[in-house]
């Protein structure tokens, strides 16, 4: 719609003026409109004089200032990131961290309470007795919460403890309607996991190849109410979070680099989503980690560096900084940490054990409570909830339906498939493992029973379901994934359409340019329902590639030759012949010409117009 | 009440005390915590009335009033709705002017209920039914008759201490002398951890309480002082510090502290390895296995010297205790008003080792020798029955029967007796209540047949922490810093100041 002076408008809607030029002209003047309130124009006038004049400069301005925005951010962009890699190793000093990650469960109900968890419901409108701490009231524990929990954890590679108890950790806030909340404190139910990163996954390259982070624990707790801010100093209350599952990831102090620190907590959201134990990824507030900072002395020079933490001996004193919300900030909020700690200790200060806050885009992190100030939060056994047995028949099957992990399934990619590894991510990253699944049957159908075949096969079908099909749209445009793919392969593509298609091009009966059209074609017929047999459709529209025979080429390379160019190369422009072959190419039908047949013919030609 | 079932008097109550008995000059302490729901049975004003048994706050006002008072086995009846003062010790228990009436409540209360993650499940239940009744009378109450010469009766000699008024002691022996002339074997027992059980019951309970009492915060439950919102960096500390009274303050203080990281070691978790402790005496003492529990190889080399054995596998295994439930007669309430809270945590001596181990305990009245001041009307005393876990049918039975040997026995007019009632110008309409009625003899036809053992998976039901802890292990229990008689001994101002200077320290709380 055009946009229409804020001015005429005005004039319009009070004074039933409509203006002489442009989409609002009337075909005779005179005024179709009554003001409801007719004010003198004058008025009004006098009360916007301002924002009528700053208009049309804002919108130029605005624009302008996007640009320059976008623009600074990435040479920003630049500037950080080569900062960062400055950034991984220091000298003298080893730096230390440990994460705990917490993250949502993907369950139906709440931890103690059939509540439904919701994400986006009306405040406080699915809450519990027990949910709000009623007196009288009684935690039911949801057993279901233990598939997401378990699932979880194995796939953190934990040892899952068939008994496991809950514990109070005693703490008063608002958002804590029993004054305590239920975690497991003494007897997580997962312990003693680890996760591999790999260098594809981002870890820093002091750290090589792969690297092993252990997790000393996992256990599962109860979320607290979210808090909403109003102006004024009013916190409203929405009770619906409150009791829902999490659980909380506790690694061991075994990273060293900050980058490592961000692709373990990238990691960790991927393999929650592989085996579909938790809500929503880390940018929409599904996932929060914590990280635990401290610098020691390479020499061991430094007498602060007494302290241990999970059987790690000899650290340096640690602080905490809480409720990191992205990759980048928890990256970002370690380098900091580590350089003013560092900071501390170089100009003689002590390191105070202390929780820190970061704030996204600030250049240090903050303090927020000290030692002396650190709560006792005095764990106590729940005394009316019994143990969570777990048997190991639950776990079995748990394990046996989990499914190829994504580094796992990557490893079978690269090697079985032959894929590089930058595709095999992006294959198993889209539509849910499902592109990932359709690559594989469509390789073992083809291949069959030969081994050997797959590696090649993989490349050339890699290529196809990474870029052509994803290159399939509707004309509309509307969704992101046109193709539907769900997690177990199967699409509006269908799968021995595509298999046949493959194996004309792989055969060379088919050139890649109509392999192209053809695809498109199913794309199309399958969105409007009908069937397509690829056979049928190429022999129709007359696609098989023939072999143009030399005399053909001949023939086809004399018709576009130009003496001009001619002359170019033969006074030593070689390049010209490219040229030439370009528009052979261009004339050929159904992309029949073979350039390197082409530029032989040329040349012989080119060679022959010298004498 | 007491406040949140704190007190053994009923007088930590927002709404004054309560008094035993309407016309008693001097006015005696209707034990507590539930005084006023057995002074209620006393009057006649109720047939029957609830009240939450956590360390004996049902039974102890049943001895002091002269009423019955049962505290089923944990888990029977669900709490669902009860607030809570410490989880893994509330019970809900019933009090009536006899046995036979609090049974006809209990029963319609007996069963499973899921919204009570404690609360026995119906499969447990059955399971253990069809062992009673392979022993035993179906119902108690029917009329089934068994024979009582075969019942053995175990006197726990711990029970037996210097505090013990003479009178009660004269009331503990008449009813043995009376179950001994119907037959009954008698014999001495140890319960060796009674003398721990106490502290243990008191750190346990305070650190439940603490944390059940940490959601009157001012912000859903519990009114909210002042307008000083983060004065001095705490937001709750200063409605933390009003609205309680003293005795809830003092059991929270003692509660923060036990589970505070400094002292966790040294009280909590040693007082959760006491409480194993107790139940396991309680196990190797009872003939029934311990329906929770695998069966366990007992340790005797601990047990008092007075015990003989019975076998060379041990001492004789018995099917009920019978010991006082306290140690006193209803003391005056100005002479409880004068005690320390110790003094006063020591009512509770007889009642907290059934609760620690969650085991059915029935107190009924026996008269004694002494007459109310005024009065003749002889003053009860109440003595205290124990069964197995879950065992709580029987109990009520035996204690049935006991109560009607008594009857018969002892011709005192003391409760039990209708001229007891009336004489404490009880407002009744009616006495023919079968508890009152007179009894025939009592015959008992038919041997229980041999208890059988029987294993159930053990399903835990009364959370318990810590495994089971050698007796060296808790030998120097609680250390050099004796907490209980630490915070109970501070007089209220000490416990204010030390209250708010505690929450001050203690409560920083989250900020981001």
């Amino acid at each position: 719609m055009a946009r229409i002076p804020p001015m005429v408008l005005r004039r319009y809607i009070c004074g039933g003026h409509i203006p002489t030029k442009g989409c609002l002209r009337m075909k005779t003047t005179r005024a179709t409109a009554t003001a409801l309130n007719p004010v003198a124009p004058q008025g009004t006038r006098l009360l916007h004089t301002d924002a009528d004049t700053a208009i049309p400069e804002g919108t130029v301005a605005f624009r302008k200032q996007l640009k320059d925005e976008a623009k600074r951010k990435k040479a920003e962009g630049l500037g950080s990131k080569k900062a960062k890699i400055d950034n991984q190793v220091l000298e003298k000093w080893e730096l230390t961290v440990g994460i705990e990650i917490h993250a949502q469960l993907n369950t139906p109900r709440k931890l103690f309470s059939s509540a439904a968890s919701t994400i986006n419901e009306k405040p406080n409108t699915h809450v519990a007795l027990f949910d709000l701490a009623m007196p009288g009231s009684q935690p039911k524990f949801q057993k279901e919460t233990l598939i997401p929990a378990v699932r979880a954890a194995l796939a953190l590679n934990c040892e899952i403890s068939t008994s496991s108890r809950f514990d109070r950790k005693h703490y008063f806030h608002w958002d804590q309607p029993a004054g305590y909340q239920i975690t497991q404190y003494y007897q997580p139910f997962a312990r003693n996991g680890y996760i591999t990163l790999y260098a594809h996954d981002g870890i820093a390259k002091e750290d090589g190849d792969e690297i092993r982070i252990g997790i000393k624990q996992v256990q599962m707790e109860q979320d607290t109410a979210k808090t909403i801010t109003q102006p004024g100093g009013i916190h409203l209350l929405d009770f619906n979070r409150v009791g829902l599952p999490l659980i909380e990831i506790i690694t061991l102090p075994q990273i060293h680099h900050p980058s490592t620190a961000a692709a373990f907590v990238r990691k960790v959201q991927i393999l929650l989503d592989a085996v579909d134990a938790c809500v929503l990824g880390m940018e929409s507030g599904g996932l929060r980690a914590d990280v635990n900072v401290s610098v020691r002395r390479r020499d061991g020079t430094v007498s602060d560096a007494g302290h241990s933490y999970a059987g790690v001996e000899g650290l340096g004193q640690r602080t905490e900084i809480k409720n990191l919300s992205s990759f980048k900030a928890v990256e970002d909020a370690i380098i900091a940490e580590r350089d003013r700690q560092i900071e501390v200790l170089e100009a003689g200060g002590k390191i105070a054990g202390e929780t820190r806050g970061w704030t996204i885009g600030s250049s240090g992190t903050r303090r927020l409570r000290g030692k002396e100030g650190e709560v006792d939060y005095r764990y106590m056994p729940d005394p009316e909830l019994g143990p969570v047995l777990i048997s190991p028949t639950l776990i079995e099957h748990l394990q046996n339906t989990l499914g190829a992990l994504p580094d796992a399934e990557i490893t079978i990619l690269t090697e079985e498939y032959g894929l590089t590894i930058k595709d095999a991510m992006s294959l198993v990253s889209l539509d849910n493992g499902g592109r990932a699944e359709f690559f594989r049957m469509a390789v073992d159908r083809i291949a069959g029973d030969s081994a050997s075949a797959k590696q090649p096969l993989g490349r050339l079908c890699g290529n196809w379901v990474l870029h052509e099909l994803g290159g399939l749209t509707l004309e509309s445009g509307e969704t992101a994934s046109d193709l539907n793919f769900d997690a177990s392969g199967n699409s509006l593509m269908p799968l021995d359409d595509f298999v046949s298609l493959i194996k004309f091009l792989e055969a060379g009966r088919i050139t890649g340019k109509t392999s192209k059209r053809v695809l498109r074609t199913l794309f199309e017929n399958s969105l409007s329902g009908a069937s397509t047999d690829v056979e049928k459709m190429i022999e129709e529209n007359d696609l098989w590639f023939r072999p143009m025979s030399t005399e053909e080429y001949q023939n086809l390379a004399r018709s576009i030759l130009d003496p001009k160019v001619v002359e170019q190369i033969l006074k030593g422009q070689k390049g010209k012949i490219m040229f030439l072959v370009g528009q052979m190419m261009k004339m050929g039908e159904n992309g029949q010409v073979d350039p390197q047949k082409a530029r032989e013919v040329l040349e012989h030609i080119i060679e022959e117009n010298r004498t | 009440m007491d406040e949140f079932g704190m007190g053994s008097h009923s007088l930590n109550s927002f709404f004054g005390p309560v008094v035993n008995g309407s016309s008693l000059t001097p006015a005696l302490s209707a034990g507590g915590s539930s005084g006023g729901s057995a002074v209620a049975v006393q009057m006649g004003q109720v047939f029957a009335a609830l009240g939450t048994d956590t360390g004996g706050s049902v039974r102890l006002p049943a001895a002091y009033t002269g009423q019955c008072g049962f505290k089923p086995s944990y888990g029977r009846v669900s709490r669902w709705g009860v607030i809570p003062y410490a989880n893994s010790l509330d019970t809900v228990g019933f009090l009536g002017q006899s046995v036979a009436d609090v049974y006809k409540v209990f029963g319609k209360a007996n069963r499973a209920d899921d919204r009570d993650p404690s609360c026995i499940s119906s499969g447990t239940r059955n399971r253990s039914a069809r062992s009673w009744r392979r022993k035993r009378a179906r119902n108690p109450m029917a009329g089934a008759k068994w024979d009582l010469s075969e019942v053995k009766i175990g006197v726990p000699v711990e029970y037996n201490i210097e505090e013990l008024d003479p009178a009660v002691r004269t009331a503990w022996k008449k009813v043995l002398e009376v179950l001994k002339e119907q037959g009954c074997r008698i014999v001495p027992v140890s319960l060796p951890m009674t003398k721990h059980a106490l502290s243990a019951y008191y750190v346990i309970a305070a650190a439940e309480a603490m944390s059940n009492l940490a959601k009157y915060d001012g912000v859903r439950y519990g009114s909210r002082t002042g307008p000083s919102d983060n004065a001095g960096d705490v937001l709750y500390s200063e409605t933390r510090g009003q609205g309680f009274g003293n005795e809830a303050r003092r059991r929270i203080l003692l509660g923060s502290y036990t589970l505070s990281s400094e002292a966790i070691d040294n009280y909590f978790l040693k007082a959760q390895k006491v409480r194993r402790l107790v139940q396991r005496d309680f196990d190797r003492v009872f003939k029934l296995p311990n329906p929770l529990r695998d069966d366990q190889q007992f340790d005797i080399s601990d047990l008092d010297e007075s015990i003989a054995m019975d076998n060379k596998l041990g001492p004789s295994q018995v099917d009920y205790i019978v010991c006082p439930t306290a140690p006193t007669l209803p003391p005056k309430i100005q002479d409880v008003l004068k005690q320390t809270p110790i003094h006063s945590y020591m009512n509770d001596v007889f009642t907290v080792p059934a609760s620690l181990a969650g085991l059915p305990a029935i107190s009924i009245p026996v008269p004694t020798d002494i007459k109310y001041e005024g009065s003749d009307l002889h003053m009860p005393a109440g003595i205290q029955l124990i069964g197995q876990h879950l065992d709580d049918n029987s109990l009520c039975h035996f204690a049935s029967d006991v109560e009607g040997l008594i009857k018969q026995a002892v011709s005192l007019v003391g409760p039990g007796n209708r001229h007891f009632h009336q004489g404490l110008k009880v407002a009744r309409e009616s006495d023919d209540t079968p508890g009152d009625r007179p009894r025939s003899v009592v015959r008992y036809h038919g041997a229980p047949s041999p208890l059988v053992r029987y294993r159930t998976v053990p399903r835990p039901i009364v959370p318990l922490f810590s495994p089971v802890a050698t007796r060296q292990e808790v030998g120097d229990l609680f250390g050099s810093k004796p907490a209980i008689a630490m915070i109970a001994s501070l007089d209220p101002e000490e416990v204010d100041s030390l209250f708010a200077s505690t929450l001050n320290q203690w409560e920083q709380e989250k900020r981001s």
